[in-house]
């Protein structure tokens, strides 16, 4: 019966004999621990998410206590960097700007998504997978081409400005279309779309739907009935798109530097001149880490702020 | 029936330190397998690697190479030196690379160049002899830089949509066609023609005249409707009409007139810039030998024909000119003395202080 010849893993839930080997003693019980077992499991992520996401944020923060001499980089400890990152005009400013783009592109992403995810979740009646994939499917197609695609939607030759002199509605073609922030917004809520349709979708699907029968039969007309039940109940969901959408956007760096023009440029672009072009790598960090913590705090914002919407959707 | 879930036993406990270890053992193989599959293109492959602006990719341009060596080299393409620049100092290592005369010391400094052996390039006796010795291209003795191609920075313009009185760089400033403007983005090529226009050397400036450049900037942003990239966008929003007038080189000039555009290069009375950009080694060129072809085959008369009539930039060797006609090369703005061309213009250079001149531009187009 017991066959200690076997070499076997302390891996706890073995049926191993226990008298020998590192099963035994306060090593054994560490690892019997239902918390060992999970990281023994996870270890593949860890070490992936470690080494891919750790370690490179890790070496941003150090590179931001440093300075940048031509080709050298000086590392004594130093908070120049951020001085000088939150005392320029242009960063804090860039960076606002920046927030407020992607605030507008959120709100107009979740106001598109909400009725195709509602589409879906009440009117669908088979094939709501299909539905769904059908409408990720242009997700999945290159970023960049995307971009490239209301490039030629909104340019001076494009799709729009040709259509709108061949119906005789204008004479020269618009300029406003392209190369602002309005098309910044355009593309990223185009671009970010199905995103927000899908956990919107996901809460739409969760809702009792006896709860909006016994709405109707107090009284309700369907339009009561969205605002008072069918809405708070998908707040999660709200949130959850919310988040998805603004934490992303936020830095983005190919939508502005192709559609923004001067007017249109956001803090990934900002980055990108202080890593590629001015070379100085230090500076670039420090504006990483403050891009990052100011995402963060206007993430736990929006969170908390929505704590009680959603305590009562639960 | 048994099922080898390897998932399943691992969460129950029941694999056993050999089967784990075999499982391990085969994914560790099959990782250090991966690059002996064949067919995937690195930057160490077999031919030589030229790491160059877009559009020298063409295959007339390596007609040599493919002579010599039955296929032509690789390419590696970037959108401007100072992503290069970035890219290498990442660890990107090509064998010939493509920057302008103003770099080569910088990346000579960056530890990212060797010297060339000039004795390998049978095509060495036929360059320009004024292009062999231009600044920062020779130290101790040794040629550092093979100068390629040669041309302009000027602004081409469409003559049906501009009134042109006296060319000058002032029409980058003309409130007239606000909106339908555009200039590159990069300092090499816009903040030098500011600086010009404002009787100022671009490349020794002193903070104040610095300053005088970063409002006369200031003062252009409103009428510049992208800071384009590349050429290639400046072209199109020509071809358009999008915008009356952009900043380019000569290539734009031939693209756009075999187009049929009736568009002109501009002459400005304060002067033009000129530029000369060529061929680099880098110092870990994984082919040497196959290096120093690439650059014969690039300094070929076949390579300089096709550059000079199709593309519409000089070329350094000498004797691709004779094959080419005066009326091609005026339609460009280039002509036959190099020397003379250098000369009339204002040659790019290195910048004094060229962090500060970024960040002093950077902050004009975010609009600061």
């Amino acid at each position: 019966m017991t066959d200690q010849s076997r070499d076997v893993l302390p891996i706890p839930g073995a049926a191993h004999d226990p008298r020998s080997g590192p099963s035994v003693g306060w090593r054994g019980r560490i690892a019997r621990q239902p918390t060992t077992k999970a990281y023994v499991l996870l270890s593949p992520t860890l070490m992936l998410l470690i080494g891919v996401m750790c370690v490179p944020v890790g070496m941003l923060i150090a590179y931001s206590f440093w300075t940048q001499n031509y080709l050298e980089i000086d590392t004594t400890f130093t908070l120049a960097n951020y001085v000088s990152v939150l005392s320029k005009k242009i960063y804090p400013i860039i960076l606002w700007r920046s927030i407020v783009i992607s605030l507008s592109v959120t709100v107009a992403t979740i106001v598109m998504a909400y009725p195709i995810a509602y589409f879906i979740a009440f009117r669908v009646r088979r094939h709501k997978m299909i539905w769904l994939i059908l409408i990720t499917v242009p997700f999945w197609t290159s970023y960049l081409l995307r971009v490239f695609a209301w490039k030629v939607i909104l340019g001076y030759n494009g799709v729009i400005n040709s259509a709108l002199i061949w119906l005789g509605v204008i004479d020269a073609p618009l300029e406003f279309l392209l190369y602002n922030p309005i098309a910044v917004v355009i593309t990223l809520a185009h671009a970010w779309a199905p995103v927000a349709i899908l956990p919107i979708f996901v809460s739409l699907e969760k809702i009792d739907r006896s709860l909006l029968e016994a709405a109707t039969d107090l009284g309700d007309t369907p339009f009561e009935r969205f605002f008072r039940v069918t809405l708070p109940l998908t707040v999660p969901g709200i949130v959850a798109a919310f988040l998805l959408v603004f934490i992303p956007t936020v830095g983005d760096y190919v939508t502005p530097q192709l559609v923004g023009g001067p007017d249109g440029m956001m803090i990934g672009n900002l980055m990108y001149t202080l890593f590629f072009r001015v070379n100085n790598w230090p500076m670039g960090s420090a504006l990483s880490i403050i891009t990052i913590v100011t995402i963060t705090a206007v993430g736990i914002t929006i969170w908390r702020l929505t704590r009680r919407a959603r305590g009562k959707a639960q | 029936m048994t099922k080898h879930n390897i998932a399943e036993r691992l969460a129950s406990g029941r694999v056993s330190r050999r089967s784990l270890l075999r499982s391990l053992a085969a994914v560790g193989v099959g990782v250090t397998m991966m690059p002996a599959i064949p067919g995937r293109a690195t930057a160490a492959g077999k031919e030589a690697n030229l790491f160059t602006w877009s559009g020298y990719e063409v295959p007339e341009l390596h007609g040599a190479y493919k002579a010599k060596h039955g296929v032509y080299p690789d390419f590696s393409i970037f959108a401007d030196e100072d992503e290069a620049f970035q890219k290498m100092r990442a660890g990107f290592t090509p064998d010939v690379m493509h920057p302008c005369t103003y770099n080569v010391g910088r990346w000579r400094d960056a530890d990212l160049l060797q010297p060339i052996d000039t004795s390998r390039l049978s095509n060495w006796g036929d360059v320009i002899p004024t292009l062999k010795t231009l600044e920062g291209t020779q130290e101790d003795g040794k040629q550092w830089f093979v100068p390629f191609d040669w041309g302009n920075t000027s602004i081409l313009y469409r003559t049906d949509l501009v009134d042109m009185e006296e060319e000058s760089w002032g029409l980058m400033w003309d409130e007239r066609y606000k909106g339908r403007l555009a200039t590159f983005g990069s300092i090499d090529e816009t903040v030098p023609y500011a600086a010009i226009y404002a009787g100022i050397d671009p490349y020794n400036m002193s903070p104040a005249e610095m300053e005088t450049v970063r409002k006369l900037l200031q003062k252009q942003r409103p009428l510049i409707r992208f800071y384009a990239a590349e050429e290639t966008s400046i072209e199109q929003a020509l071809a358009a009409g999008e915008i009356v007038a952009g900043s380019t080189w000569n290539g734009s000039v031939a693209s756009l007139k075999a187009q049929g555009l009736p568009v002109a290069f501009l002459n400005p009375k304060e002067g033009i810039m000129t530029w000369v950009c060529g061929l680099v080694i880098h110092k870990d060129a994984p082919n040497l030998d196959k290096a120093h072809d690439l650059i014969d085959s690039m300094l070929s008369v076949e390579a300089g024909i096709e550059m000079l009539n199709v593309i519409g930039y000089g070329h350094a060797n000498a004797r691709a000119f004779e094959s080419v006609s005066d009326e091609t090369l005026a339609a460009v703005g280039l002509g036959r003395d190099a020397e003379a061309f250098l000369k009339k213009g204002v040659f790019s250079r290195q910048f004094k202080d060229r962090d500060a001149v970024t960040a002093m531009f950077e902050e004009v187009k975010a609009g600061f």
